[in-house]
C-alpha cells in the first residue's frame, strides 16, 4: 500500500455519471498503481473553484490533479508542462482535436493541460417551443430571436433566453458569442485586453436591446447560484441557454422529456457570423502538492483512448471526445449532437484571436468585468463607450498583473 | 520587635517582587502555570492572527505569493475611490446593521410582550419562538431562498393567480435585495432579543405594575414608564451584541444573494472576503477588515464596560 492520498479536483458536470467516470478513471489507476488511494471531488466551477485553490496553494495544501484555472496557474509557477506528455499521445485515435491542443497550449507554447475532452459551448434549445414560431427551426439570427422570443415565451413562466449577465463564469461565454458574431473580441492577437474595440459596441446594443425586449429573465443578474443558466433551462423557465452540454447532460440523467424536446444548434448569427466557444478539458497537476512526482503517470493513464472512451460514453453528449476516432460513430454523425462535433472543428477559446491568457481567469471569476459593465449599461444607464472605456481599465489592470509568466 | 522585623522583610520581599509577581499574587509561580495555558492560547489564536492581519493589510499580497510592503496603499485606495466597492460596501453594512437591528428591537419586544403574558399553551410558543435561532444559518438561508424562488410558493401564487405581470425577484433585483435579506435577518435574529426581553420583564417587579393599574395607567402608559426603563440594560446589551453579529453576518448574506445583485448586499465582511479570496488580493480585504476594527472595538468597550457596572451593581 502506498502511503499518502492522492487528490483530484475538477469543476461539476452536473451530473454524477459523469463525475464518477471521470474520477473513478484516476481510481482505477492508483489501483493498478501500488494501491495508491486516490480521493476525487466535483466541485461547483465559478467561483467557488478558483477561491478553494487558491486558498489551498495559500495553505502549502494544494490537490495533486487539477482541471480547472490552469492558464492561470500556469501564470503563477504552480503547474507542470506537460508539453512532452501530450504530444507524446496526441495522435493517437485518429489524433486529438486541433482545440484541444490550441486550447491546451499557453502564449509561451508550453501545454499546460493532458485534453480529455472538448467541452463546446452550443445553444440548448427548446424545440416544441421555438419551433412554434419559427417553423421548426432554432433562431438563425440574434434580431430574429429579439423579435420571435416574445411570441414563443410567456412570462413570468418563461423566458426566451437565460443569458448570464451576473456575477458566475458563463457570463464571458454569453457575452463572447454575441460580440464575436459582431466581429468583436476580448483581446488582440498578443492577448492585450482590447474590450474597447468598436464592434464590441454592436453587440453589447444587441444585448441590451435583449434586455429591453424582455427576452432575458430578470433575474439574470443573479450572483448567488454558479449554474443559473444550467438551472433556469432545466427548471424549464428559458427556452435557449448557452453553456457546455452540461445541460443536456443532466437533462439525459435526470429529465428525458425535457431532453427530447431539446435541440442542439449553432448560436444565432450577427453581420460577422455564428460562432461558438470550444475549447479542451484537461488536468494538469500541482507542482507543490505532496504526490507531485506521481502525477505525470496518473495523467498518462487518464488519456489513454480506451479510458476517455469509456468515459465519454458515461453520458454520450456531455462533451466531445478529444481524439477524432471516436466521434466516427452515428451519435456524432447523425444525431443532434454532430452540432457539437462541428464546433469541435471550429469552435475558438475565449481570448481568440489570441492563446489562452492568465489573466482571464480573474476578470472571468473574481473580478466579473463583464458583467459590471454590462449592468453599468443596463441598470446604471451608463453610455456604451464609457463603460467599455471602464471595463478596459480594469482588464489591463489584470493583464499588467498577471501577463508575464512567472 | 521581632513581629516587626517579619513585616518589614516581608515588605521588601513585596518590593522586590515584579509588577506580574504583585498581580499574581503570593502563590504567583503556581498561578503562572494555572494562567500560563491561557495565555498561549489567546496569543496564538486571537494576537498572532489579529497582529499577521495587520501587517497583511499594508502589503500587496497575491494569494499563495509573497508579500510586497506597500505601506498606507490599501487604505488610501478605500479613501480616494480608486477601490469604488469599499464606499458602497460600507453604507449597504450601516444601512442592513441598522434596519436589522431595529426590526428585531420591534419584533423582540413584541413577541416578549405577549409570551410574558399569561396566554394558553405559553411554553409552546416560547418553545416555537426559538426555532428560527436553532436552525443553523445555511439551512435557514435555503429555506428562504426556496420561498422566495421563481419556484417557490409566494411566485407561484403570483403566476398561478396572474396577481401580478412578473414575479418578484426578491434576491435578485437589486431594489428590493437589500430589505428582503433583511427581513431573513430579522427572523433568524429575533428570538435572541425575545428570550432576553422576556427574562428582563419577568424580573421586573409584578407590584410596579399593580400600583400603575391601581393609579389608572393604562397598557402603553404601563410599558413607556415601567417596561421599557426596567429593560433599559437588557435592551443595550442585547443591542450591542446583535450589532456586532448583524454587522458581521456572512452566511446568510453569502447563501441568498452573494453581494449582488450589482453589490446592493455586499456588506464590509463580505466585501473583504470577495476582496482576499476569490478576488487574491489578501492584503486589501486584510485592510477592509482592520477598517472594520475600530468601530468594532467600540461596541466591545462599551458592552464590556455595561457588563461590568452591571456587575458591580449586582
Amino acid at each position: 500500500m502506498v502511503s499518502g492520498v492522492f487528490n483530484v479536483w475538477f469543476s461539476a458536470n452536473w451530473n454524477t455519471v459523469t463525475d464518477e467516470a471521470v474520477g473513478n478513471t484516476f481510481v482505477e489507476w492508483g489501483k493498478a498503481n501500488g494501491g495508491q488511494k486516490v480521493e476525487w471531488q466535483s466541485i461547483p466551477g465559478s467561483p467557488q473553484l478558483l477561491a478553494k485553490q487558491s486558498a489551498s496553494l495559500a495553505a502549502g495544501q494544494p490537490p495533486e490533479v487539477v482541471r480547472d484555472n490552469l492558464v492561470y496557474f500556469h501564470s503563477q509557477g504552480e503547474v507542470g508542462n506537460l508539453t512532452d506528455l501530450v504530444n507524446k499521445n496526441k495522435t493517437q485515435a485518429g489524433g486529438m482535436y486541433e482545440i484541444g491542443i490550441r486550447s491546451a497550449t499557453a502564449g509561451d507554447g508550453i501545454i499546460i493541460g493532458a485534453p480529455y475532452a472538448i467541452d463546446v459551448w452550443p445553444p440548448q434549445w427548446r424545440i416544441d417551443e421555438i419551433g412554434a414560431v419559427n417553423n421548426g427551426k432554432f433562431f438563425e439570427t440574434w434580431d430574429q430571436l429579439i423579435e420571435l422570443g416574445p411570441k414563443a415565451q410567456k412570462p413570468p413562466r418563461t423566458y426566451t433566453i437565460a443569458f448570464c449577465l451576473g456575477h458566475e463564469g458563463d457570463h464571458m461565454n454569453n457575452f463572447l458569442t454575441v460580440a464575436w458574431s459582431y466581429g468583436g473580441r476580448l483581446a488582440d492577437e498578443k492577448g492585450v485586453p482590447d474590450i474597447k474595440n468598436p464592434a464590441n459596441k454592436a453587440a453589447i446594443e444587441t444585448i441590451k436591446r435583449m434586455w429591453d425586449a424582455k427576452v432575458i429573465p430578470p433575474d439574470s443578474f443573479a450572483q448567488t447560484i454558479t449554474s443559473w443558466n444550467n438551472e433556469t433551462y432545466q427548471k424549464g423557465r428559458a427556452l435557449v441557454a448557452i453553456n457546455p452540454a452540461t445541460i443536456m447532460g443532466w437533462l439525459l440523467v435526470n429529465d428525458k422529456e425535457l431532453a427530447d424536446k431539446t435541440g442542439i444548434a449553432q448560436n444565432p448569427a450577427g453581420p460577422a457570423g455564428s460562432f461558438a466557444e470550444g475549447g479542451a478539458l484537461m488536468f494538469n497537476y500541482f507542482k507543490k502538492a505532496k504526490l507531485a512526482d506521481k502525477a505525470p503517470s496518473a495523467l498518462e493513464y487518464f488519456i489513454q483512448p480506451p479510458n476517455l472512451e469509456k468515459i465519454s460514453k458515461s453520458v454520450e453528449g456531455r462533451f466531445v471526445p478529444v481524439y477524432r476516432d471516436h466521434t466516427k460513430t452515428d451519435f456524432w454523425q447523425t444525431s443532434k449532437f454532430a452540432e457539437m462535433r462541428k464546433i469541435a472543428e471550429n469552435g475558438r477559446n475565449r481570448e481568440y484571436p489570441a492563446a489562452p491568457q492568465p489573466w482571464l481567469a480573474e476578470v472571468t471569476d473574481a473580478k466579473y468585468t463583464i458583467s459590471d459593465m454590462m449592468n453599468k449599461v443596463i441598470n446604471e444607464g451608463m453610455k456604451i463607450e464609457d463603460a467599455q472605456e471602464w471595463a478596459q481599465k480594469e482588464l489591463m489592470d489584470s493583464y499588467t498583473k498577471l501577463s508575464k509568466p512567472a | 520587635m521581632a513581629q516587626q522585623q517579619l513585616a518589614i522583610g516581608a515588605r521588601h520581599e513585596v518590593a522586590r517582587r515584579s509588577p506580574l509577581q504583585r498581580v499574581l499574587g503570593r502563590d504567583w509561580l503556581l498561578s503562572w502555570l494555572m494562567v500560563g495555558p491561557v495565555v498561549l492560547i489567546v496569543l496564538a489564536l486571537l494576537i498572532y492572527p489579529f497582529a499577521d492581519a495587520i501587517l497583511l493589510s499594508f502589503q500587496d499580497r497575491f494569494i499563495g505569493k509573497a508579500g510586497t510592503w506597500i505601506g498606507l496603499d490599501n487604505y488610501v485606495a478605500f479613501f480616494n475611490g480608486v477601490d469604488s466597492g469599499f464606499g458602497k460596501a460600507f453604507v449597504v453594512t450601516f444601512v442592513f446593521t441598522a434596519g436589522a437591528i431595529l426590526g428585531k428591537f420591534i419584533v423582540g419586544m413584541a413577541m416578549a410582550s405577549v409570551l410574558n403574558q399569561e396566554i394558553p399553551m405559553r411554553n409552546i410558543f416560547r418553545g416555537i419562538m426559538f426555532l428560527p435561532w436553532a436552525v443553523p444559518a445555511v439551512v435557514s438561508a435555503y429555506v428562504w431562498r426556496f420561498l422566495f424562488d421563481t419556484t417557490g410558493p409566494i411566485n407561484g401564487m403570483i403566476a398561478e393567480y396572474g396577481w401580478m405581470d412578473d414575479y418578484i425577484y426578491f434576491f435578485n433585483d437589486a431594489r428590493i435585495a437589500l430589505p428582503a435579506l433583511i427581513l431573513v435577518t430579522i427572523w433568524s435574529g429575533t428570538p435572541f432579543w425575545t428570550m432576553n426581553f422576556l427574562a428582563g420583564m419577568q424580573a421586573i417587579s409584578k407590584e410596579l405594575y399593580e400600583a400603575a393599574e391601581i393609579d389608572g395607567a393604562d397598557t402603553i402608559r404601563r410599558f413607556w414608564y415601567i417596561t421599557l426603563p426596567g429593560l433599559q440594560s437588557v435592551i443595550v446589551v442585547t443591542a450591542m451584541l446583535s450589532t456586532i453579529w448583524t454587522s458581521a453576518n456572512l452566511t446568510q448574506i453569502f447563501v441568498l444573494t452573494g453581494g449582488g445583485p450589482n453589490y446592493a448586499t455586499t456588506t464590509l465582511p463580505l466585501y473583504a472576503y470577495l476582496t482576499a479570496i476569490p478576488g487574491h488580493r489578501l492584503g486589501a480585504g486584510a485592510a477592509i477588515s482592520m477598517v472594520i476594527v475600530p468601530f468594532y472595538m467600540i461596541l466591545v468597550y462599551f458592552l464590556t464596560r455595561k457588563m461590568l457596572r452591571q456587575e458591580q451593581e449586582s
